[in-house]
């Protein structure tokens, strides 16, 4: 069959967009969407929201290597409570998605609550605190108190701050 | 006129209760920095009024780097309607700090409130929370700190090591040796991780696997690291499996109804380490539930690995034929493990069902993935092909034949 030169470079047109067409499609279709959190997120929230579309699990390492990962197998929602520190995520469908950071900020957030003859002081943040109790100016004390956790203590001053 | 006298009480009470309380935040409680003598840094935080009050803060910096440090402000007002606000201090970096960890603690703290009028305070003690400022001064040389941590199942563990380059310079190579010693401290395994290099204050990882070759029971893993020709270990204590005695299977032999049956319960000590003291109870329900009899074995002690037979006894006068839950619970070193039965009695025997394992795959979906993997393999395969037989065959033929012509 005899075919022109046009008809050959239509040829050409028709397979190279028609493949890379295809390949986009492949491409879109076999990598999650990754819909939240945004990349690069820095908050005092601990427990994050993980939403994405065509994944069944997530990887969350502390380095961008992901040689200790943590797999949590999921679909399209998640609440995860992590600790305080910065995380690399990404999400596996059949392809990975891109990968992104998170980071989790410490928040130090002390209550102090009139208990009669001394003071409950409670870790309301999200990380161990070192909390010194003072009595006019001199410290008589520290208490380690984990989140959450109370302690009663007697005292002039109390100080918190994030435990090494 | 009681209405509103409840409801003068409701809200005196809802002032008193929240004057009552203290709070005070402040994000993030620490700032890490590098060491770069002479630079300014801005260090962001932000102060939370989580109890939505109005109150005056103090702000003051404490510790070894205090006069380093230069506040935007001393004091700051919050109002009720403030949630949060963000303040700002500069850095100026000292010069000639020695190696290690060097800190600032930025202090904001509330002052006591006063009942007005009376001049007294509701809560008399002051609080404060603190935001650290931290400097690592590299040391001299290489310089490196490391932790080992261990993940993974019972049939596979990862070893990951998480280095720090704490010195001013970079290491060209590193790596390490894991030996994994057993509760008796004999070497079962010595495994080697990748090598990497590591710059000044990099953070990075080296990892080895070890598909699982051991029993269940507890570990160490001790890493001997060698950064260009030093040498460092580090240790962890870890565990493969769970420390559990398994209950693997309960028979009754030669019954008759309304004489006594014997339990035959084997049991298998999974662990590494001898289980001691262990016994068994088992409770048999009556179709609202209630109980009917409650049996204990005597106590025994279990060799690592090995596998015993306990026994318990049911006095089955006055039972009648017919299907009774139950249940079996496990106690052994101050642990205890339960698993629900049922109890088929009959005339001549008694079938314990309800034990056994529901093996299914680990992660159903892959196959799944596995199936549309290929399929998209396929695809692409025949695009390349289409592609490759188009441009250097079937063309090159139409081309010619085009230009003979």
């Amino acid at each position: 069959m005899e075919i022109t030169k046009k008809q050959i470079y239509a040829i050409d047109a028709i397979l190279i967009v028609g493949t890379l067409a295809v390949l986009i499609l492949i491409a879109g279709y076999a990598q999650p969407l990754i819909i939240a959190p945004i990349n690069e997120l820095e908050t005092s929230n601990t427990s994050v929201l993980f939403s994405f579309e065509k994944g069944n699990a997530i990887y969350l390492d502390d380095n961008p290597d992901f040689t200790s990962p943590e797999k949590i197998f999921v679909k399209d929602n998640l609440i995860i409570n992590l600790k305080p520190g910065t995380y690399y995520w990404k999400a596996e469908g059949l392809l990975e998605s891109e990968v992104r950071t998170l980071t989790i900020n410490s928040e130090v957030d002390l209550r102090l609550k009139d208990a009669g003859e001394n003071y409950e002081v409670v870790n309301s943040g999200n990380t161990r605190l070192k909390v010194g109790i003072y009595d006019n100016n001199t410290l008589v004390g520290n208490v380690i108190l984990d989140v959450d956790k109370s302690a009663n203590v007697t005292g002039t001053k109390v100080v918190g701050g994030q435990y090494e | 006129m009681n209405k509103k006298f409840v409801l003068v009480l409701c809200i005196l009470a809802i002032v008193s209760l929240a004057s009552n309380t203290l709070a005070l935040g402040v994000t993030p409680g620490r700032t890490s920095l590098d060491y770069s003598p002479g630079q300014e840094k801005d260090i962001t935080f932000t102060i939370i009024n989580s109890e939505h009050k109005e109150m005056t803060l103090e702000v003051s910096v404490q510790g070894d780097m205090n006069s380093s440090i230069i506040l935007e402000s001393t004091s700051i007002k919050m109002e009720s309607s403030d949630e949060e606000k963000k303040m700002h201090a500069k850095l100026i970096m000292p010069n000639n700090l020695s190696p290690g960890k060097h800190n600032a603690n930025i202090v904001i703290a509330q002052k006591p409130e006063k009942k007005e009028g009376s001049g007294q305070a509701i809560i008399g003690a002051v609080l404060a929370v603190t935001t650290q400022v931290s400097i690592y001064v590299p040391y001299p040389g290489k310089y490196l700190e490391g932790e080992i941590k261990v993940s993974g199942t019972e049939k596979n563990k990862r070893f990951a090591i998480t280095l720090l380059s704490l010195g001013t310079e970079d290491i060209g190579k590193v790596g390490a040796a894991i030996h994994v010693y057993d509760s008796s401290g004999k070497e079962v395994k010595i495994l080697n991780t990748n090598e990497i290099s590591l710059r000044s204050s990099e953070t990075r990882e080296i990892y080895t696997d070890w598909d699982v070759d051991a029993p269940d029971g507890r570990y160490k893993a001790k890493a001997v690291l060698n950064y260009d020709g030093q040498e460092m270990s580090l240790e962890k204590d870890f565990e493969i499996g769970e420390f559990l005695l398994d209950l693997q299977q309960i028979f009754v032999k030669d019954f008759k109804l309304g004489g006594i049956a014997k339990f035959d319960m084997l049991v298998k000590n999974k662990w590494n380490e001898p289980i001691t003291n262990a016994y068994a109870e088992m409770r048999v329900y009556d179709e609202q539930m209630q109980e009917i009899v409650d049996m204990k074995s005597a106590t025994y002690n279990i060799p690592a690995g090995e596998q015993t037979t306990m026994n318990y006894y049911w006095d089955t006068k006055d039972v009648k034929q017919g299907l009774y839950n139950s249940n079996v619970i496990l106690y052994y070193n101050g642990k205890k493990t339960q698993q629900d039965l049922k109890l088929d009695v009959g005339q001549d025997k008694i079938d314990v069902i309800g034990l056994g394992y529901v093996i299914s795959s680990e992660n159903s979906s892959s196959g799944g993935n596995k199936g549309l993997v290929t399929i998209l393999i396929v695809v692409i395969v025949f695009l390349l092909l289409v592609n490759l037989a188009w441009f250097f065959v079937f063309r090159k033929k139409k081309m010619k034949e085009h230009n003979k012509s």
